[in-house]
């Protein structure tokens, strides 16, 4: 039992083979370009959502921000589409890969900080030190604000990864659980069972949150630094 | 909102004038100067603790042998003595 919980968590491999980049990239077949001025309804549905959702998270933005638009819209569709297909019975979920939320996270926070050095070099400098701090506090404060400033990729990373493996482990111990449960008593694998059918509908979720959470993130540091 | 437009608010003289918690410059100098005391500080005990070794003194190997001469129960005027030998 203890072996299989976290079997779905193991890098899966075919004929010794690891295929982990075959699923990695499968979600951007999901996804059909337009080829036309008026397209199908399908793509039509899709380009609306994108335009909705990228018209919001770019209102904040000025004119330098919002050439990260291409960037925070494609990172949104990966995690949305890579954390639903991570539902479906026996697949892997490559976000629940700490590795891989980290190689998303360090390199997109570093990419807004270092924007920031080089375009507004004063300001993200006086960043590290908030406006009114007394004087006293200011070495504290400032070793404080470092500390805060390089716990933000780690922070993005192990978010986006614990919430969905927990998701997933939770799902796993109910759903043994209404199994073990229904040759016992029927009425408690069937109370159970209800459980596990909201906590779906709750990762359901989740896996859309969490990947907004993230971009909406990169997206502050990003207004942070420009 | 801070920036360069607000800073002009503020009048401050002497050193408050480059170090203070308020205008862009006063911040963006107190993080500096921050910055370089920590890594002063470093340095400091980095260069401190090089010249001061822990040991003098080349590594050998060397064996301590103690030998002791036990009197038998039944022995008269018998004193036990040991010795203590070092051979590298």
């Amino acid at each position: 039992m203890n072996e299989n919980l976290f079997a779905s968590f193991i890098t899966p491999t075919m004929m010794g083979l690891p295929i982990v980049m075959l699923i990695i990239m499968f979600p951007s077949i999901l996804f059909p370009s337009p080829n036309r001025l008026i397209n199908n309804r399908l793509i039509s549905l899709q380009q609306w959502l994108v335009q909705l959702t990228s018209k919001q998270m770019l209102a904040i933005h000025n004119y330098k921000g919002q050439t990260w638009a291409l960037m925070l819209m494609s990172l949104i569709l990966f995690i949305g589409s890579t954390n639903l297909l991570g539902l479906l019975p026996h697949s892997f979920t490559p976000t629940t890969q700490l590795s891989m939320n980290l190689g998303m996270a360090i390199p997109l926070w570093a990419g807004t900080v270092i924007t920031g050095f080089r375009h507004k070099t004063k300001a993200s400098l006086a960043h590290f030190l908030p406006q009114g701090t007394p004087i006293p506090l200011i070495p504290m404060l400032v070793v404080i604000e470092t500390i805060s400033l390089f716990i933000q990729p780690m922070a993005l990373a192990v978010r986006l990864t614990a919430n969905i493996t927990a998701g997933h482990l939770l799902m796993h111990l109910i759903g043994g659980a209404t199994l073990a449960l229904t040759n016992i008593t029927v009425p408690a694998a069937l109370i159970t069972f209800i459980i596990l059918i909201l906590l779906t509908i709750l990762e359901f979720a989740v896996a859309l949150i969490q990947a907004y959470v993230f971009t909406l993130l990169v997206s502050l540091y990003l207004h942070d630094n420009t | 909102m801070e920036g360069p437009e607000t800073d002009a608010s503020f009048h401050f003289s002497g050193i408050e004038k480059y170090f203070n918690s308020y205008t862009l410059t006063g911040r963006m100098n107190c993080v500096l100067a921050t910055f370089r005391g920590i890594a002063l500080m470093v340095l400091y005990f980095k260069v401190k603790y090089k010249n001061t070794p822990a040991m003098n003194g080349t590594l050998t190997d060397f064996k301590l042998y103690l030998i002791c001469e036990v009197p038998m129960p039944g022995e008269a005027n018998a004193n036990s003595s040991c010795n203590a030998q070092l051979v590298r």
